[in-house]
């Protein structure tokens, strides 16, 4: 009966079809993170990550120190002077956290916006399809991270939380950030200059902000961190340094490229940022569940 | 019992491509070259050529889970690997009834799955908006190197696993 094999091959093939398109259509919308059976897949895979990334991080840390040996007399150097400026400016710090520390007892407020208690992390696993850059790393729901916190290493911002597992969560890097993905930002000690990072320039390697507001004040040089309006990160963290301005392809608002403070390519050790001061995003997702 | 053995194995690469992709010195990952690891496209063809007879599937079966799997695990889009390893492995599947089990044919049969492969997953991809590439682009930046990287993968793991497979294949059918 070759005309029934041939029919039921082409039944197949339409039911398998559409299958797939209803899968991918709904992966679109949808944080597939946050149903059990996927977290548990990808708990159980990360686990196994977790038993290969120590030898591997082993290899990979003792051929970077061969390599961080060759440069150490340089460097050396280098931080020989700035440990003179770093002791002044340590100094000056306590005293300025004593200072505000007292003023804000005076007038009883104890959480401020740019307060955070971070969870320490370390990534176990890159994605190896890297239209996606995203990482994973060993800490999940159960340690306290949600989806959409922030996350950073020791030199600045890195991305954020798309879907946390129980033991695991996926981190979003800010090289595959898009208008989905929007940071608010502001210039570090002028916050008259206000805007959003929406986007990665992947020709020139930077960030793009746009700016918000019109003050014209916006240069090269300039330090951006995030601003904490967005309501999930806290204010101050730092995402990068402005290294050119231009208008954007209407002529209205100004664009500049940010350079990443942090190195996205060679991330092992991170920090999720929870911060303290209620947060309306975490807050609302809680309920909807 | 020795069909266990290849999910098993599928599993093992699973967790290795992402260990893979760390290896990769930094002054490769910098340049724009992307080499996406397919290593379980590449078993479950092995597995399609040397452990399936004509009436199994065990090769397109393990194929499009661990296909899913690596999405669910790697990516935040699912079905799309499943389709383009499924469509793959299948005209593989239909290719297998003209041609022989030989190193040849699999080193051809697999540059075609990748080429088959890479090309539905840079179409829906480009379709739902997550790359913006032209194809010139994708071809030269995407698709060669990764080809490449894979065949060399194939090279490694082809004279382990080709007498293997056919070894497990046979005691299997003595079971039976």
């Amino acid at each position: 009966m070759p005309s029934f094999l041939r029919k039921r091959k082409l039944i197949v093939l339409f039911t398998s079809i559409i299958i797939v398109v209803t899968i991918i259509g709904y992966s679109i919308r949808a944080d597939e993170q946050s149903n059990i059976g996927v977290q548990f897949i990808s708990d159980t895979v990360g686990f196994f990550q977790n038993i290969v990334y120590q030898p591997v991080n082993y290899v990979i840390g003792f051929f970077d120190n061969v390599d961080d040996i060759r440069n150490v007399y340089k460097q050396n150097e280098v931080l020989k002077e700035e440990l003179q400026d770093y002791k002044s400016l340590a100094f000056q710090v306590n005293e300025l956290e004593k200072e505000n520390e007292e003023l804000r007892s005076l007038i009883e407020m104890d959480e401020a916006i740019s307060d955070y208690t971070p969870i320490k992390a370390t990534v176990i696993s890159r994605s190896p399809e890297q239209w996606f850059d995203q990482v994973k790393i060993n800490r999940g729901r159960m340690h306290g991270v949600e989806p959409n916190m922030a996350v950073t290493t020791a030199s600045g911002m890195v991305g954020k939380v798309i879907g946390a597992s129980q033991m695991t969560s996926t981190v979003q890097l800010l090289t595959g950030f898009d208008v989905d993905n929007r940071i608010s930002a502001v210039v570090d000690g002028d916050d008259d200059i206000f805007g959003l990072v929406e986007g990665y320039d992947d020709e020139t390697d930077t960030l793009l902000f746009r700016e918000m507001t019109d003050s014209g004040q916006l240069e090269v040089g300039q330090t951006i961190v995030s601003s904490g309006m967005g309501g999930v990160f806290p204010r101050g963290l730092l995402i990068g340094e402005v290294s050119s301005v231009e208008l954007d392809q209407y002529g209205l608002t100004k664009i500049a490229h940010i350079e990443p403070a942090a190195d996205l390519l060679d991330i092992n050790h991170v920090m999720v940022i929870d911060r303290d001061i209620y947060s309306p995003v975490l807050e609302n997702e809680e309920e909807e569940e | 019992m020795r069909f266990l053995y290849l999910p098993l194995t599928l599993l093992i690469l699973l967790v290795l491509e992402s260990v893979a992709v760390r290896f990769i010195p930094k002054s490769i990952t910098i340049s724009d070259l992307i080499y996406i690891p397919h290593w379980i496209l590449v078993f479950s063809l092995l597995i399609l050529l040397f452990y399936d007879r004509n009436h199994t599937y065990h090769g397109i079966i393990n194929g499009v889970i661990f296909g899913a799997l690596f999405e669910l695990v790697y990516t935040d889009l699912v079905g799309v690997y499943l389709l383009a390893y499924g469509i793959a492995l299948y005209l593989v599947h239909l290719l297998t009834k003209v041609l022989q089990q030989n190193f040849a044919v699999s080193f051809l049969l697999v540059t075609l799955s990748i080429v088959v492969a890479e090309f539905i997953l840079y179409f829906i991809y480009s379709l739902v908006g997550q790359v913006d590439m032209t194809v010139n682009q994708f071809v030269q930046l995407r698709l060669i190197p990764t080809t490449l990287s894979n065949i060399l993968f194939l090279l490694i793991i082809y004279p382990f696993f080709a007498k293997r497979l056919t070894k497990w294949q046979e005691e299997d059918q003595q079971i039976k």
